[in-house]
């Protein structure tokens, strides 16, 4: 009886125990799962260490670990492991273990119909010696498994070990471990969706910003890898009929070269087939396959075994590559797999289009900042050429002699047209030749001679004779080849060749004024240049205004010459008219002598000496005329008998004597005996008109090194005051002096006659 | 009763020769002499000649402005031009300003002394020189720019100065659609297609100053 109700009482005992067990693990447990709610991504690793120590030290396990299998279900590792006091870790042993080599019980957990639990080794039967050889190695006495499952696939398992002694685990312990299991499972699950949201964050992140294409599509391919373990991604992008490299991080860089630029077809790998047939193409075992025929060996040479190949879609649906996943074992994938995949395809498309659309985006800004700036220096050039040809005819309406104008001109153009030299050149079609007029920049050597054969200046024919403008880069054997040239003189072979040397391009405009060639401007460059349109542009209107100016200049130095024509022909004119009022009196007094003498003698021979002196001044004023007519007859006579004429002609007409006293006889340069005889005619001409003199003369002093001129009356003089130094060509007489570097003393008091002295010496001039 | 004439020429040695020219007629009289065109006017009032023999080109007061205010201060005087000069304009002004002949400085003796006789009555002695300037003066064709108004000379000088018409506009102030207006007008006037053309003319022409 005592058996009986001693074994009834131990069996209830046991069951009380195994309840008592049941309800505290299934309270660890659930606390272990609500601990998992919320919890953070990088939390979740610790969350299950905490779990299994939990769960071990409760059922007095030695060591509590968990492990998975790679997604091609090929490979274990261990991930996760917590061991007793005084218990080895044996988390080392567990990484990328074979399936093959413990094959007796994986096929047991991927079976997952059975819970692996052994109570005790030594029970293994003889198919799973492995097995016992490796529990053996770890010391384990006893093990507990549990497989883990998610949607279908056993992703690894949960295992309880015990070292010290054998352990026996209650049936329904497992089956709460069963439910531990699958929390295990949903965590990982729900870390794995974070870790791809994490990746895709980092992903879109990468996208938003100024990552390039390739950058982008290579962060794409290694967030992918590490979600993947075990897989290689490629990323081929589609050009035409060909793919290229878009991103790999894992794949051997030796294979990639061997597959770039291949040409897509129906049977051209996985990804030339995915991206000829526009469809996904999976690829278990390129061994195999035969549409690995063309490049398996390649595949297989680096290792490669299985390839799935999605097409990248643009959003309008056009193929723009192909994202693959490459294994080193034949497999096929899983459904997680091939969404992975497909998300993967799908953001490289995002990427593609988002980073061209990115890039076009930023080639247009690029565009259109070049724009901007290529319009920016249009216009500056604009306002420079605008600024410039204002200038230029600014100088048109100025005094300045027309070689000036030609020097300004080249100055200008120069700068404005960037060119090292610039040389303007008039042409002689009637002899054949060319002459320098101005330059900017031109070396020394070059400026002489001045005159030069027509074909001297470069591109000198279509120029000159054909007036286009001609520029371009000189070839390498360009100075030889003037060396060579025969239609050129030695000389100016030697020029041209010095030329050509020197200079790397040249820019040549003619210079045609009122529809008649002048010129030619040549603007030289050390460097070749690219002669832009607007380049070009600049240099005609630039020899367009060039024209004007010059053709301006021509036309005020013509206006000048009529001026100083115009001047000539006034003292002609005065010249003349003294001589004709000179004649008038002598001839009216000539015909009515015979009347006059007969009624009074002596008058007619007061008459009589009128006449004479009338016609001998008319002579003087004739030779003086004469003087003014051929002013280098001026020139070369001698001062002295200049100024012997001019006191002539004054005495017939002022009707006084005007004496000339000439003392030293030092000859004088022309310029200065011009200006000296100029002052005397002016001085004696108003003499003449205003002095009312009794008396006048004129003394010319000339001795080496300095000298005077006096012109003296004893007539009524004038109030220097009130006289304004135009009038009586006072002013002028000062310039005259004064441009030959002589000075004039001017002396007259009212009615104490006039003195005018012009004093130069060598010192002064 | 001889004629009573005043000689007037700033030539003292034609004054001579005019002397002894009406001191051989004796139904001339020379009744003074002036060498300007202010000593004329003054001699005119005081003597009251019949006859004015004047010279046309003179300093200060011109023979063409003696002349005028001789005919204005003293209608009944005669003013015959004498000068060395046929040109064109000095004959219409000495006309204009009321000489009743004009004679050059290549007349006889005789010829003259009939001029002045004839002036006395009323009638007029032309040389023949200055009969062709007249016919020639209208039938000549207007010079260019002879049309440009005071306004549009001033802009034509200031754009031969070589400023723009805002510049212009500034120094007259005036605004530039008027400057503006005045170039146009400028440019038809001197038949010009641009501003640089119509400058080149102008100064080809002596159009101002």
């Amino acid at each position: 009886m005592m058996t009986a109700t001693d074994s009834l009482l131990a069996e209830f005992q046991r069951l009380e125990d195994a309840l008592h067990f049941r309800l505290e693990l299934e309270a660890v447990l659930a606390r272990i799962s609500t601990s998992f709610i919320n919890l953070p991504e990088d939390e979740i690793d610790r969350g299950i260490l905490r779990a299994l120590e939990q769960i071990g030290r409760f059922a007095g396990a030695d060591r509590s670990f968990l492990a998975q299998y790679t997604d091609d279900g090929l490979w274990l590792n261990g991930t996760h492991e917590w061991c007793a006091d005084g218990i080895p870790p044996q988390a080392g042993r567990l990484q990328k273990v074979s399936i093959e080599a413990y094959p007796w019980f994986n096929l047991h957990i991927l079976r997952r119909e059975t819970v692996f639990y052994v109570p005790g080794i030594v029970d293994l039967p003889p198919e799973a010696n492995a097995e016992r050889g490796e529990f053996a190695a770890e010391g384990i006495r006893s093990l507990v498994a549990v497989p883990m499952e998610s949607r279908g696939q056993i992703v690894g398992f949960i295992g309880f070990s015990s070292h010290s002694s054998p352990k026996i685990w209650p049936d329904d312990a497992v089956d709460l471990l069963r439910m531990m299991s699958s929390v295990f499972v949903n965590v990982l699950e729900h870390q794995r969706v974070q870790a791809i949201q994490t990746g895709q964050r980092r992903f879109l992140e990468l996208l938003a910003t100024e990552g390039t294409l390739s950058e982008t599509l290579r962060a794409l391919v290694q967030i992918i890898e590490e979600q993947s373990p075990g897989m290689l991604g490629l990323v081929l992008l589609l050009d035409g009929t060909r793919l290229h490299l878009g991103a790999s991080v894992s794949l051997p860089q030796d294979y990639l070269d061997t597959i770039e630029g291949l040409e897509i077809g129906p049977l051209v790998g996985s990804c030339g087939t995915a991206a000829y047939l526009c469809q996904p193409v999976i690829v278990e075992d390129i061994a195999q396959d035969p549409r690995w025929d063309g490049l398996r060996s390649v595949a297989l040479q680096y290792g490669l075994r299985a390839c799935w190949s999605e097409p990248v879609l643009s959003s309008a649906g056009d193929v723009l590559g192909t994202f693959a996943m490459y294994y080193q074992s034949p497999r096929s994938p899983t459904d997680t797999e091939q969404r992975t995949i497909q998300t993967a395809a799908h953001l490289a498309g995002v990427a593609i289009e988002h980073k061209r659309a990115q890039e076009a985006l930023q080639q247009a800004n690029l565009d259109l900042e070049r724009r901007v700036q290529e319009r920016t220096r249009e216009l500056q050039r604009r306002r420079q050429v605008a600024e410039s040809l204002r200038s230029t005819i600014a100088i048109i309406n100025s005094n300045r002699s027309l070689a000036d104008i030609l020097n300004f001109i080249v100055a200008q153009a120069k700068d404005l047209l960037m060119a090292e030299a610039c040389v303007l050149h008039s042409v002689d079609l009637d002899n054949d030749s060319v002459t320098l007029e101005a330059s900017c920049g031109w070396p020394d050597e070059l400026r002489q001679p001045a005159t030069l054969p027509l074909a001297a200046p470069e591109n000198a024919r279509d120029t000159l004779l054909l007036r286009q403008i001609r520029f371009g880069n000189y070839p390498p054997d360009y100075a030889d080849q003037a060396l060579r040239d025969p239609a050129l003189d030695p000389k100016t072979r030697q020029r041209k060749a010095f030329i050509r040397t020197r200079y790397a391009a040249s820019l040549s405009v003619p210079l045609v004024i009122a529809g008649e060639l002048f010129g030619s401007l040549i603007f030289y460059y050390t460097v070749p240049q690219q002669f832009l349109d607007e380049q070009l542009e600049v240099a005609a209107t630039f020899a367009e205004q060039a024209a004007l100016a010059i053709e301006n200049a021509r036309l005020r130095e013509r206006v000048q010459r009529s001026a100083a024509e115009a001047e000539r022909g006034r003292l002609a004119r005065d010249l003349h008219d003294s001589v004709t009022q000179t004649l008038f009196s002598a001839s009216l007094i000539a015909e009515v002598l015979p009347r006059v003498w007969q009624d009074n003698p002596d008058e007619g021979r007061g008459l009589l000496e009128d006449v004479r002196l009338l016609t001998r001044g008319a002579l003087a004023e004739m030779r003086t005329l004469l003087l003014e007519l051929r002013p280098a007859a001026l020139l070369q006579s001698e001062l002295s008998d200049s100024l012997r004429h001019l006191a002539d002609a004054a005495t017939a007409r002022a009707g006084i004597p005007v004496k000339l006293e000439v003392r030293g006889r030092e000859p004088l340069p022309p310029d200065m005996k011009l200006a000296l005889y100029r002052i005397a005619q002016e001085a004696l001409n108003n003499i003449a008109k205003h002095a009312d003199a009794g008396h006048a003369g004129v003394v010319l002093d000339s001795q080496p090194g300095c000298g005077e001129l006096v012109i003296s009356d004893d007539g009524c003089g004038f109030d220097r005051a009130a006289v304004s130094p135009d009038h009586l060509g006072l002013g002028i007489m000062a310039e005259r002096a004064q441009a030959v570097g002589a000075r004039t003393m001017i002396d007259s008091r009212p009615g104490q006659g006039t003195c005018i002295t012009v004093r130069w010496s060598e010192k002064e001039i | 009763m001889a004629i009573r004439v005043l000689i007037v020429d700033d030539h003292k040695v034609v004054r001579k020769g005019l002397k002894a020219f009406l001191l051989s007629f004796s139904d001339l009289e020379l009744v003074g002499e002036a060498g300007s065109g202010d000593e004329a006017v003054w001699a005119c009032q005081q003597l009251k000649p019949d006859v004015v023999l004047m010279d046309l080109v003179m300093p200060g007061m011109d023979g063409a402005a003696a002349t005028a205010a001789i005919r204005a201060a003293c209608p009944h005087i005669k003013v015959i031009a004498l000068t060395s000069f046929p040109e064109e304009d000095l004959v219409q002004q000495a006309l204009k300003a009321g000489a009743i002949s004009y004679l050059l400085k290549n007349v006889e003796a005789d010829e003259l002394a009939n001029a002045i006789r004839a002036a006395h009555i009323g009638r007029s002695t032309l040389a023949p020189e200055a009969a062709q300037a007249l016919i020639h003066a209208t039938t000549r064709p207007p010079e260019i720019g002879h049309d440009l108004t005071p306004r549009e000379r001033e802009v034509l000088n200031l754009m031969i100065e070589g400023l723009n018409n805002n510049d212009i506009a500034g120094r007259l102030t005036l605004s530039d659609s008027t400057i503006k207006f005045h170039v146009s007008n400028i440019l038809s006037k001197l038949g010009a297609d641009t501003r640089t053309e119509a400058v080149a003319i102008a100064l080809q022409h002596n159009v101002v100053r």
